[in-house]
């Protein structure tokens, strides 16, 4: 669920396993959620699984950029650790983003510019689409 | 923080004593007992670590991040579209469901910058127009019917950012294809209309838009998005104040009850959840005002390069366009059969199409499609076109629009840092087996 569910409960919701999960552990931040959470861990396709790599910078990204917004935003993208750089000052000078500290920082640009860089052709969670139907790529999947 | 310690390290062991760590800042009452409440913990659990930066995060929402899959969510009334983000909530049309002369509501873009508001109800709701004008207004939608000329107008809307997906290096931001564009019939009055009423001042050169949307930090003193436009084009007769949408109340992603219909121009001047039209005697210096938002370099860079703010203009009218509707892409024709309709729309900013071509071999020769005149201005144009297959084989086609400006839809557009503006010819993919 969304900050948006939250708002428009009538309007925006999930179906299926993971809406299951989502309403479960909803209700557990405010309740109490049973350690090892086996819910989220034991569904197929583990949200959390979503996103690439492991260790410090993985955590503090999945934590840390899903406060405002979702990592879908962050999984889209295809930038150079400079850009990413901007991207970070962007989100700290416009956006009300507390900095990160430095060595924290260092280790976010380091995970984004690893799994998110110029060669991560950037779509949402569905993989890519066949096309764009624009620009050069391959109309169907090549053969 | 203490280096000795990794981030994590200090928010799993304390997540309200590692924000004060970090942040130096201490955790509001409120939040406080939510956080005791294991609230925050649980999550944390259930994410493998603490949620750092808890207070921006309301009490009893789950973290994005357990939440993240877009491919089962739903928004109600609307339906088929690519989920690209979904907080904010952002969703694009694939090119066969844009195939209405009318676009449906269930199938209208939604671009959100920021989180909508509570109420979405036209009872209460109120428009403010202030500002460089000779007298302060403020309306009931109902009174913006009673008091002025009630139009209905089918008007092209398209987000900047539209084709963005197609750029190499990739540019940042919400990665559209070509779904970021609708032509609904919107119901509503001019915008002239109204800022006459209130009168202009001579010193109004601008016009600049407020929402009542909130920011995604939930900071109130944070604005999501207000744009505006040169006092020209808030005056332009199709340029309008809407309520009605295809007949009906407008969609609350789409900017229920009152919005900006500002035909042509980046999505983002035709403010949703309209609560003020403030008139300036600058440019509008709103969030997302200033490049690179919105903005594109006013001479071509190479790929990739970095822009210096001062090189950047604001985007007015969007360039020309086309799609192609039907068939979809990876249409295969049946056996024997080597005719076929192809069909879509056009448009082209402020200005007219008058031209439309397809090709079935890669561009090098050239169909001209019937093209139908606008039934209004600023409507997209309805094009279509019969191909006869010379062999069987695997076929693309491509479509190009042509304005009275002769000005033509690129193979390729220039490369730009945020991705604006790519007109590049719609291409689909179709089998002719035998
Ligand atoms: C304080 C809130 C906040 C936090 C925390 C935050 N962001 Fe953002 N972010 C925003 C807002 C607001 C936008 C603009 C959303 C829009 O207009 O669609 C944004 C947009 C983005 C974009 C799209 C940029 C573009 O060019 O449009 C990226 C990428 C992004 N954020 C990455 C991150 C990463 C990575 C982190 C963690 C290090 C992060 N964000 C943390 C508020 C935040």
């Amino acid at each position: 669920m969304s900050m948006d569910a939250a708002r428009f409960p009538d309007r925006v919701g999930r179906t299926g396993k993971r809406g299951v999960v989502a309403a479960a552990v909803c209700a557990a931040a405010l309740v109490l959620l049973p350690p090892a959470t086996a819910s989220a861990q034991n569904d197929d396709t583990p949200a959390i699984e979503d996103m690439p790599g492991d260790g410090e910078g993985k955590w503090i990204v999945q934590s840390w950029c899903s406060a405002c917004h979702s990592l879908n935003i962050v999984k889209q993208q295809g930038m150079t650790r400079h850009r990413w750089d901007e991207t970070l000052v962007w989100m700290v000078n416009k956006q009300g983003m507390p900095d990160l500290p430095d060595d924290a920082r260092a280790t976010v640009l380091d995970y984004l510019a690893e799994h998110f860089g110029p060669d991560h052709r950037p779509d949402a969670t569905f993989g890519q689409p066949s096309s764009t139907g624009i620009g050069l790529q391959p109309l169907m999947p090549p053969q | 923080m203490r280096k000795d310690r990794g981030l994590r390290e200090l928010y799993e062991q304390d997540p309200i004593a590692a924000d004060e760590a970090v942040f130096g800042r201490r955790t509001g009452p409120d939040r406080r007992g939510f956080l005791k409440g294991a609230g925050l913990a649980a999550m944390g659990l259930a994410i493998g670590g603490a949620i750092p930066f808890s207070r921006t995060m309301p009490a009893g929402l789950i973290p994005a991040a357990l939440a993240e899959s877009v491919e089962d969510f739903v928004i109600e009334g609307k339906n088929g579209l690519r989920v690209l983000n979904d907080k904010p909530v952002n969703a694009e049309t694939p090119p066969h469901l844009l195939d209405d002369d009318v676009t449906p509501i269930a199938h209208y873009f939604i671009r959100n910058n920021g989180v909508p508001p509570e109420s979405t109800s036209p009872q209460g709701w109120r428009l403010t127009v202030d500002g460089e004008v000779n007298e302060t207004l403020n309306f009931a939608i109902s009174e913006l019917a009673d008091r002025f000329e009630v139009v209905t107008l089918r008007l092209q809307h398209e987000c900047g950012g539209n084709g963005r997906a197609g750029f190499n290096p990739p540019a940042s931001g919400n990665q559209w294809t070509t779904g970021a564009i609708g032509n609904a019939e919107w119901t509503g009055v001019r915008m002239r209309d109204v800022l006459n009423a209130a009168g202009v001042k001579d010193s109004a050169i601008y016009t600049a838009h407020h929402g009542a949307d909130s920011h995604l930090s939930g900071d109130p003193d944070k604005v999501p998005i207000s744009r505006g436009v040169p006092i020209w084009k808030a005056m332009d007769p199709h340029t309008l104040i809407v309520w009605r949408m295809n007949g009906q109340d407008i969609h609350p992603m789409n900017g229920a009850p009152l919005r900006i219909l500002c035909p042509g121009w980046p999505g983002s001047t035709s403010q949703k959840w309209l609560t003020r039209i403030q008139l300036r005697d600058v440019v509008h210096d709103g969030t997302k005002m200033s490049a690179p938002s919105y903005s594109v370099p006013y001479h071509s860079v190479q790929p990739g390069a970095d822009v210096a703010e001062a090189d950047f203009k604001i985007i007015e009218s969007m360039p020309v366009k086309s799609l192609i509707t039907s068939p979809r892409s990876g249409h295969h024709l049946p056996t024997g059969h080597r005719k076929l309709r192809v069909r879509g729309h056009a448009w082209s900013g402020d200005d007219v199409v008058t031209k439309m071509e397809v090709s079935y071999d890669f561009g090098a020769t050239w169909v001209t499609a019937d093209l139908h005149a606008p039934p209004n201005p600023y409507s997209w144009q309805r094009w279509e076109a019969e191909l006869s297959f010379p062999t069987k084989g695997y076929y693309e086609i491509w479509a190009r629009a042509t304005n009275d400006r002769g000005e033509q839809q690129p193979f390729i557009p220039p490369w730009n840092p945020k991705g604006y503006l790519n007109n590049a010819m719609h291409r689909i993919a179709v089998m002719v087996p035998a």
